[in-house]
């Protein structure tokens, strides 16, 4: 799940916080969204707290959230349940690290994110204190279980960013100009008809698909990329 | 000259009368130009000018702008007023979903909305 927020442009400047997360299909699904008069901890608590009741598998399963480094998201994490995982969007660090030390510091930054485990990070980490000690200091300061792959300690499936986000700012963005209801009204019809479009698509897809058609294109280009392997789906969910 | 390019000659003289009251600017300029709030009274009076063909004074222009982002304003705080009808409506059509109007106790006034529709 991706959290952010956004502001709209009317006369009375609202704060819209709304929660994301993608689909069996690799779509975008906005899950809540809310609008408040500003971003800070205890609107962050209202929302995530009112998450946390609506979707009950929330406090049960595992669960991973992404987010900038928003200090009023950050501090309101502590409501949600020790079930969940918090984390870095590694896109944002990465655009900090450029543009603080440079294009070379962010790839070696990105070695860093993606290393897949304690030696792979500490190694990625050194050659990045080869290039730039201040931006290996820099991105020391961050903890590492809050973005590495090696050191995350809960599910992310290969999401290290929370990219989907600018994705929903571009589909909604004529909403954020509309008064209140006009705007929530807006939101509504445009999220069912999206719910809709996708439910009559998988109903349509036969019974003997188990995958959906992004999950049977990365079979595909996974068995492909795999060469001689052989690659069985190991249940219908 | 061919008669049939008269009218269209006409039309161009044609002398609006009160093409500078506030009257008939509030409703036609919304119909040239989107007003919002980065919309400018130069904006305006060039987009007059290109549509009706008459100049006007950027002080009318100015007004009228005043006086259409007031009204947007008071269609908004009207908007602010209608979030609770909005939220019942939401809750009859999704009986399954969260839905969650805050305000102030006191002044009644809006403070937060949160819309879960059911997945």
């Amino acid at each position: 799940m991706v959290c952010d927020r956004t502001f709209t442009t009317s006369k009375f400047r609202q704060t819209l916080l709304f929660a994301l997360s993608l689909d069996g299909n690799n779509q975008i699904i906005l899950l809540a969204w809310a609008l408040v008069q500003s971003e800070n901890k205890q609107n962050w608590r209202f929302f995530l707290g009112h998450l946390s009741n609506a979707i009950g598998s929330m406090v049960t399963d595992p669960l991973t959230i992404l987010s900038d480094r928003e200090k009023a998201l950050i501090n309101a994490t502590d409501s949600l349940s020790p079930n969940a995982y918090w984390g870095f969007c590694c896109q944002h660090i990465a655009d900090s690290v450029r543009s603080r030390f440079g294009i070379v510091a962010q790839d070696l930054f990105w070695k860093v994110a993606k290393a897949r485990s304690s030696v792979a990070y500490d190694d990625a980490l050194a050659e990045l204190r080869e290039a730039s000690s201040r931006a290996a200091d820099y991105v020391g300061t961050i903890t590492p279980e809050l973005f590495a792959t090696s050191h995350f300690p809960g599910p992310r499936f290969g999401s290290l960013t929370s990219n989907i986000v600018e994705l929903m700012n571009t589909l909604y963005v004529e909403e954020h100009q509309l008064p209140p209801v006009d705007m929530m009204c807006a939101i509504w019809h445009k999220e069912m008809n999206r719910r809709y479009n996708t439910l009559q698509s998988a109903r349509s897809r036969s019974e003997q698909h188990a995958l959906t058609p992004w999950g049977s294109e990365l079979l595909v280009k996974s068995t492909r990329l795999a060469g001689g392997f052989q690659i069985d789906v190991s249940s219908n969910t | 000259m061919n008669p049939v390019h008269m009218g269209c000659l006409g039309n161009r003289n044609v002398k609006r009368r009160g093409i500078s009251t506030q009257r008939f600017l509030h409703t036609a300029v919304p119909e040239v130009i989107p007003v919002d709030r980065s919309t400018t009274p130069k904006q305006i009076v060039k987009a007059v000018q290109h549509v009706f063909h008459q100049t006007i004074p950027y002080q009318q222009a100015k007004r009228t702008l005043n006086t259409l982002q007031r009204n947007d304003i008071d269609l908004e705080r009207e908007q602010f007023r209608q979030l609770g009808a909005l939220i019942q409506i939401m809750k009859q059509a999704d009986p399954d979903g969260d839905f969650f109007l805050g305000s102030d106790p006191v002044t009644s006034r809006f403070l937060s909305t949160f819309i879960r529709p059911f997945l």
